[in-house]
């Protein structure tokens, strides 16, 4: 009997509606149970928003002190994989709030996960959220480009040679002078002489 | 005397062509001043770029990468560091050490330490020839063939996390001739500076750093920054929120040198209940 | 000017200052310190072929010796350009004889610098890239332009004002054709000419004035080296004026060691005297204490705050494994010359000079003390990195000393190592003053002063020292 009510709701699969949809998990070990997902479904700011999710048993209590896991699919490393998003521990009356904060836009498919405690079985439900604005991507800083005032450090060096030109050029006027000076005496001047 | 006074008169008429002299000298440093404005516009260019890839603006693809190590899981096995060792041919030399850290009031932990890759680096701030550079991840490479081996950035680096081929590098005969790129420093140069870098020949990839390959205790994660995810190898999670539900800390924050490398506190706790891969 | 004037020129260039060839005593020196320097040097092909592996350094210790003689080398050649260019732009006379001495220290310490840099590079024949592919916001950028810059500049300082004298001696008759010929091509055509001095006179004031900023960047950019990283101990913020004051410290005292052992070797007591020993030893004093107060701020206040590191690395220092080269420097280079400096009774000929030596072995050990300490600290949770010096650096070190006494040797023969035109114009004024006074004394006139072109303007009454180089 518990059977062909799996199978019946296994069937009803929704995809890309605007409201909550719920799943049944087929569990031989434990005791059945039912988890809901509910949340915006258009999230435009990229910020995170709060997901809230409902544990039951089938008889409708709540489920309490359950780890309720909420994944995505992300492509990281060249593969897809099945993102961690958030974790939360349902409370006395089986809510849980699952915090989601998209990194890309477009249509996602986030999943709440519960793998299961003591006597009861795993459930899981999903979501498909429509971001329209990515999170700003991790400022990247770079260190690396010379900036401006380094390039002062090269201009005050180049002054600096400039001045040492400056010097050689008066020692190169004490050659001039000497050279004419000897041109115009014709012998080679004393030392001392005034 | 009288022949000074000649020399003084010709001496005076010698005085003559010193204005010109001025001239032609003020002439020369106007073309002096003005070849060292054409210079420091030269040097505008980003030499830096002759060297290796000029470091260009990320898209929204390119991985920002980071490293979370989970010192709950580390039980100080050093298979990350040997692992780390063999894939790189550095023989003695290890860019991922492994330190046994004692507390004040009694009991230790393991704390694996490889390249922060700051986003400040001090070596790479200090490297007098760019041959320490940051890639477009984020991550800090050497070009050996540039490395003059000053070793400032050794002297630099307040994390210990470079090492130096002091003599000749033991290049295992497959290493010779392999086709060195500062991603995968294969063979070695004497006299240059080497470290740990995230294993960005694996990751371009698709492939975790040898380190979080090697570690049974699935305790090093790769992540993105920018997607905000991490894997171990094992699982994959949402990078932020491993770091803030972990409490998650950052060695010598305070020196401001934005480490890359995030750790979860712990003291091994948990290298038991994890089941080894 | 007196043919008197010209005799004594002549004389003083003649007998006491003309470059000698070495003595049997000269030549044995020279040959032990080349023995001494090619051991060094093949030390250093030794460590080019095996690599730095050679040495005592370590990944835990990177820098050692050559880095200590390094800095204490570019520290020494402060004396050329304190005793040059600021004595000469404060027209303090009394500076007239030493003013080459000094200028030869400069540019031999920076040479041997500049080489030590090289000797402790892992790859030194790529010291190219730092031209090729410079980045300028490395702290040793900054120090290769500063050093380069400052090494240049010296040699210019010092062939300027050796011009004059490099005439004079193209026309000793006792000196070879050769080398006569080699003087008269550098002493471009000297011939004492007024425009000649003008040019002699601007283009030594130029470098005078431009060479101090020029000192003071190089030795605050050796201090960032250190200070711009995070290490212990390294990362202070008075670093690059520390340095500078260390570097004159230690500069002052190798000018009066060189000039207490030239003195002695070439009789020069005429022209170096105890009064230069005297205003020497005040300087050193006056710098000694300025170090000290550094010295003492720097340890003070990393000993009040304590934080981790600097804990460890106190105790080390005072107690532990640097405590011999601390406390030699502590005490034998700094409390005992400051002791002896300020007493008049050790304030003497004798004892300035041991004072002076006292500090070059203290601030060697202080260099040390400086570079390895704070690099063998963890910064991990590991021990102390151990650093033993191996035969290949104390080679290279001995090396460095030895070569730079033998260049001493070598610029010592070759040109005058007091500067004959400078001391004579010191005595020309003196003579004119003389002169005036006493034709006022005996016409009771006040006369113009004697203009004789002085290097820049000058107040002709003001100090120039009446002692100095007096017959």
């Amino acid at each position: 009997m518990k059977r062909l009510i799996t199978a019946v709701v296994m069937g009803l699969v929704l995809v890309g509606a605007s409201s909550a949809s719920l799943a049944h998990a087929q569990d031989n070990s434990g005791e059945l149970t039912r988890l809901s997902l509910t949340a915006r479904t258009t999230i435009v700011s990229g910020r995170p928003i709060v997901m809230k999710t409902l544990l039951l048993d089938l008889e409708g209590r709540p489920v309490g002190g359950a780890v309720i896991r909420l994944v995505a699919t992300t492509k990281f490393l060249g593969t897809e994989r099945d993102v961690i998003m958030d974790e939360a521990v349902t409370d006395a009356s089986g809510i849980g709030k699952l915090n989601f904060s998209p990194t890309r836009s477009g249509t996602a498919i986030v999943t709440a996960r519960f793998s299961g405690l003591a006597t009861y079985g795993a459930s899981e439900a999903s979501l498909t959220v429509d971001v329209q604005r990515p999170v700003v991507a991790h400022h990247r800083t770079h260190n690396g480009d010379q900036s401006s005032w380094a390039n002062l450090i090269l201009i005050l060096v180049a002054g600096i040679y400039c001045i040492y030109a400056m010097a050689l050029w008066q020692a190169r006027k004490i050659f001039r002078s000497g050279l004419r000076n000897e041109n115009l005496i014709g012998s080679t001047p004393l030392e001392g002489t005034r | 005397m009288d022949g000074n006074k000649e020399l003084q008169g010709a001496q005076r008429d010698m005085a003559g062509p010193a204005v010109g002299s001025r001239r032609a000298f003020l002439g020369k440093t106007a073309a002096i001043a003005g070849s060292v404005v054409l210079a420091s516009q030269i040097t505008k260019i980003p030499w830096e770029s002759a060297a290796h890839a000029a470091a260009s603006d990320p898209s929204d693809e390119v991985p920002q990468w980071a490293m979370v190590i989970d010192l709950a899981r580390c039980d100080g096995c050093d298979d990350c560091s040997k692992a780390c060792q063999k894939t790189h041919f550095t023989g003695d030399q290890k860019w991922l050490e492994v330190f046994k850290v004692h507390d004040e009031g009694g009991g230790h932990y393991f704390l694996p330490r490889p390249c922060m890759q700051c986003e400040n680096a001090p070596c790479e701030n200090v490297c007098p020839v760019g041959a320490t550079f940051t890639n477009e991840s984020g991550a800090v490479l050497i070009d050996h063939r540039i490395c003059i081996g000053c070793r400032i950035c050794i002297a630099a680096c307040p994390y210990g996390a470079r090492s130096f081929n002091w003599g000749v590098p033991e290049n295992p005969p497959g290493a010779r001739f392999a086709k060195y790129s500062p991603e995968f420093p294969v063979p070695h140069r004497k006299g240059t500076a080497e470290k740990c870098m995230f294993c960005v020949h694996n990751t371009k990839m698709g492939k975790l750093p040898a380190c979080a390959t090697a570690c049974a205790m699935s305790a090093i994660w790769l992540g993105d920054l920018v997607q905000d995810v991490a894997t171990n190898g094992l699982e994959t999670v949402k990078l932020s929120w491993l770091l803030s539900s972990r409490h998650a800390f950052r060695l010598k924050e305070e020196l401001g040198t934005r480490p890359r490398v995030w750790y979860l506190p712990g003291h091994g706790e948990e290298a038991k209940t994890v089941t080894p891969v | 000017m007196s043919s008197a004037t010209v005799a004594r020129l002549q004389e003083h260039i003649e007998v006491p200052l003309r470059p000698r060839a070495w003595g049997f005593k000269g030549r044995l020196l020279a040959s032990g310190l080349g023995l001494v320097v090619a051991w060094g040097v093949f030390a250093w092909f030794h460590q080019l072929d095996s690599g730095l592996v050679v040495t005592g350094l370590g990944n835990r210790v990177p820098w050692g010796l050559y880095i200590t003689d390094f800095v204490f080398f570019i520290g020494i050649s402060y004396a050329g350009t304190l005793v040059s260019a600021i004595l000469r732009l404060s027209h303090a006379g009394w500076r007239r004889p030493i003013t080459r001495l000094a200028e030869m220290i400069t540019v031999v310490g920076l040479s041997i610098g500049s080489v030590l840099i090289v000797v402790d590079m892992g790859r030194p024949e790529r010291l190219l890239n730092v031209v090729r592919f410079p980045h300028l916001h490395s702290p040793l950028t900054w120090d290769m332009l500063a050093i380069s810059t400052y090494l240049i500049g010296s040699i210019i300082y010092l062939y300027l004002p050796l011009i004059p004298d490099l005439a004079v001696l193209s026309k000793s008759p006792t000196l070879g054709p050769l080398r006569r010929r080699v003087y008269r091509v550098l002493s471009l055509r000297w011939a004492r000419l007024p425009e000649q001095r003008a040019s002699l006179n601007k283009s030594i004031a130029i470098l005078a004035v431009l060479l101090i900023p020029v000192a003071i960047a190089a030795h605050t950019v050796v201090g960032w080296i250190f200070g711009m990283t995070l290490r212990e101990g390294w990362d202070s913020t008075i670093y690059g004026p520390y340095f500078v004051v260390g570097a004159i410290f230690s500069g002052i005292a190798g000018l009066i060691v060189v000039m207490a052992i030239l003195r002695r070797v070439y009789h020069l007591e005429e022209f170096i005297t105890e009064k230069h020993f005297r205003y020497l030893g005040w300087l050193l004093l006056v710098f000694g204490l300025l170090y000290a107060y550094f010295t003492g701020s720097e340890y003070l206040t990393m000993g009040y705050k304590l934080n981790m590191g600097s804990q460890s690395l106190l105790h080390e220092l005072t107690l532990g494994q640097y405590a011999v080269p601390f406390w030699t420097f502590g005490l034998a280079g700094l409390v005992v010359p400051l002791l002896l400096l300020s007493f008049r009774r050790t304030r003497t000929i004798k004892w300035i000079p041991i004072a002076g030596a006292l500090v070059l072995v203290g601030m060697w050990c202080k260099r040390l003390v400086i570079v390895v300490p704070s690099l063998a600290l963890p910064t991990m949770p590991y021990e102390w990195g151990v650093y033993q010096p191996t035969w290949v650096e104390w080679s290279i070190t001995a090396a460095a000393f030895a070569a730079f006494t033998l260049m001493f040797m070598v610029l010592v023969r070759c040109f005058p190592m007091i500067s004959v035109w400078e001391v004579d114009e010191g005595l020309e004024r003196e003579e004119g003053l003389e002169r005036e006074e006493g034709l006022e004394r005996e016409e009771g006139l006040e006369l113009e002063p004697v203009v004789e072109e002085p290097l820049g303007s000058r107040r002709a009454l003001a100090a120039s020292g009446a002692e100095g180089g007096k017959r």
